[in-house]
């Protein structure tokens, strides 16, 4: 077995060994696990990892030694975040009300990925339900960011984007609410997409808030993003909200808009970057144009009206009788209040009782239909935007990963790290965070990142443009 | 801007057992990102037809339920005719 250099390492360059025998599929795996070994224990990326991953790579392995073709991601290690469901495996959406809630069925990205030939090496941490921005949430501890010990990996995805950065896995698995897997990707300095609502089934995703969510890949290349995503997109009949993709042909030259914001409320080397990719992307041909969306600036309050709403909704379900964790009272209604009371963290606590509200009789109108109808408005914002321009550009998160413990006692503080990232969901559009570079921070070099959002269902565009910018970077 | 009266309202509507000094750091936590979403409500009430998802390509089901028929399941709770469960009044 050559010496592989784990950095350097792709899955199409893992693809390319495995293909030529080179490497096994076991081999490859045993690697990612000595690393892990190695590494984890500093940055609690993962939750578990998955001893059958051998096994599984064994029968790749197997299948290739008998002559069959390999499949397109023949013995890949992934990680996958821990509210997607992988049969038999325990998953807790990293909450303690579903600490022992083993899953009875594949998710249909997971079946997707397996029948692709993928191996999954374990299930990543997170924020509980994925609420959060720092993965400070979750109940099994932070992900810290591999750049920095002290600081957060971002969340949710936390521990899926530390992983990828860590060579702890090739490529994994997040979910996307209002940034939960570009904003890690940008702290951990990988590449992370948020497809169309409805371009991935979420059938077997614990659902957060089923208007905004989507399942996204996270990976070291836009390559290796669009690899991921081509296996995992399509439309199922378990999720009525997915779709087919209808790809559009594209031009090597794009009508690129530069988002105008509040410049003084991000950090200068971030705005350098924007800028210098925009001044590169016009070097090489495309058309650069600033545009202003009006709307955008309500996507924050919108989103933590809609979210929080939906999330009371669909954390009705634990209630101690159904999944896992149960605490008895006096009766059924006491059974109720101590398990989800202590069965469920406090930001999770917080956007229920916020949801609740915002639901309530007399508090409807103003909070929760307002925000259905400034969402139309952002909606709409974008789609006159898209009629001038192909792609946007603009920060992911407007500073590099912060400290951990920064902001765990101020939510709102929290909150506003999303800024950037929730637009897209509220609108449904795709969105890409892309490494661009590094910041100096108490003497760390810590990734920077920006993000392309694209029309509805045009994620080619946004790989297209990723591979021009990763080129530029060389 | 909320009470500790609503709070109390809220925990029991949404099930979940709250100390008071949970209590408490919730009216604050609450009050100001509420506070920070009400900026939403300084919009003239205009008319703005939400009726359809924003996600314009979910194809429209009909009953998409079973019909109502009953089936054979017998659960391990039954008792009879009925299936047990907890005390609810």
């Amino acid at each position: 077995m050559s010496k592989i250099n784990l950095a350097e390492l792709t899955i199409k360059k893992a693809g390319g060994l495995i293909h030529n025998g080179d490497i096994s599929c076991r081999e490859l795996v045993s690697i990612y696990f000595e690393n892990i070994k190695e590494h984890d224990k500093n940055i609690h990326a993962y939750l578990e990892t998955f001893d059958d991953a051998y096994e599984l790579a064994g029968e790749e392995d197997k299948k290739i030694l008998s002559g069959e073709e390999p499949k397109p991601l023949a013995g890949i290690p992934l990680a996958i975040k821990d509210n997607i469901l992988i049969k038999g495996k325990i998953c807790s959406a990293g909450s303690k009300i579903l600490h022992n809630y083993r899953a009875t069925y594949d998710a249909t990205v997971i079946e997707k990925l397996r029948s692709a030939g993928a191996v999954f090496l374990g299930r990543t941490n997170m924020d509980e339900f994925a609420m959060g921005s720092s993965t400070e949430n979750s109940a099994f501890g932070p992900t810290k960011n591999p750049y920095d010990l002290k600081r957060v990996a971002g969340g949710s995805s936390g521990g899926s984007a530390a992983a990828v950065a860590r060579q702890e896995c090739l490529a994994a698995l997040g979910s996307d609410t209002g940034g939960s897997v570009r904003q890690p990707a940008a702290f951990c300095g990988v590449v992370g997409l948020k497809p169309t609502y409805g371009a991935v089934s979420r059938y077997g995703l614990i659902a957060m808030a089923s208007s905004l969510d989507q399942i996204g890949p996270i990976a070291k290349t836009a390559e290796d993003a669009e690899f991921i995503f081509n296996i995992i997109r399509g439309k199922d009949p378990f999720d009525s909200t997915s779709a087919e993709l209808k790809i559009k042909n594209y031009q090597r030259s794009f009508r690129v808009g530069l988002l105008k914001y509040d410049r003084d409320g991000v950090d200068e080397e971030i705005n350098k970057a924007v800028d210098n990719c925009a001044d590169a992307l016009k070097k090489s041909g495309h058309e650069i144009k600033e545009i202003n969306l009006p709307y955008i600036e309500y996507s924050l309050p919108c989103y933590y009206i809609i979210m929080p709403a939906e999330v009371s909704a669909n954390l009705a379900r634990f209630d101690g009788i159904r999944y896992g964790f149960s605490e008895k009272g006096a009766d059924l209604l006491e059974d109720y209040m101590k398990t989800r009371g202590e069965g469920f963290g406090k930001e999770a606590r917080r956007r229920i009782m916020l949801g609740t509200y915002v639901l309530s009789a007399g508090y409807y109108d103003a909070y929760y239909n307002q925000a259905q109808k400034i969402r139309k408005l952002i909606r709409e914002d974008f789609e006159k935007v898209f009629s001038e321009v192909d792609v946007l550009i603009a920060p992911t998160a407007p500073t590099p990963a912060f400290k951990i413990g920064e902001k765990s006692d101020n939510p709102l503080q929290m909150y506003l790290s999303d800024i950037f990232t929730v637009p897209a969901n509220i609108a449904g559009i795709p969105a890409i965070s892309l490494p661009v570079g590094s910041a100096l921070r108490d003497g760390k070099e810590l990734p920077i990142a920006l993000q392309l959002m694209a029309p509805w269902f045009g994620e080619k565009i946004l790989f297209e443009l990723g591979k021009q910018i990763e080129l530029n970077k060389k | 801007m909320v009470s500790l009266e609503e709070i109390k309202k809220l925990a029991l509507l949404a099930r979940i057992e709250l100390g008071k000094k949970e209590s408490e750091e919730l009216q604050k936590s609450l009050g100001a990102i509420l506070d920070y979403v009400s900026r939403l409500q300084k919009f003239p009430p205009r008319e703005i037809e939400t009726g359809v998802l924003p996600e314009n390509h979910a194809p429209e089901i009909f009953n998409a339920s079973r019909g109502d028929e009953p089936i054979e399941d017998k659960s391990s709770a039954e008792k009879g005719e009925y299936v047990k469960v907890k005390h609810v009044f």
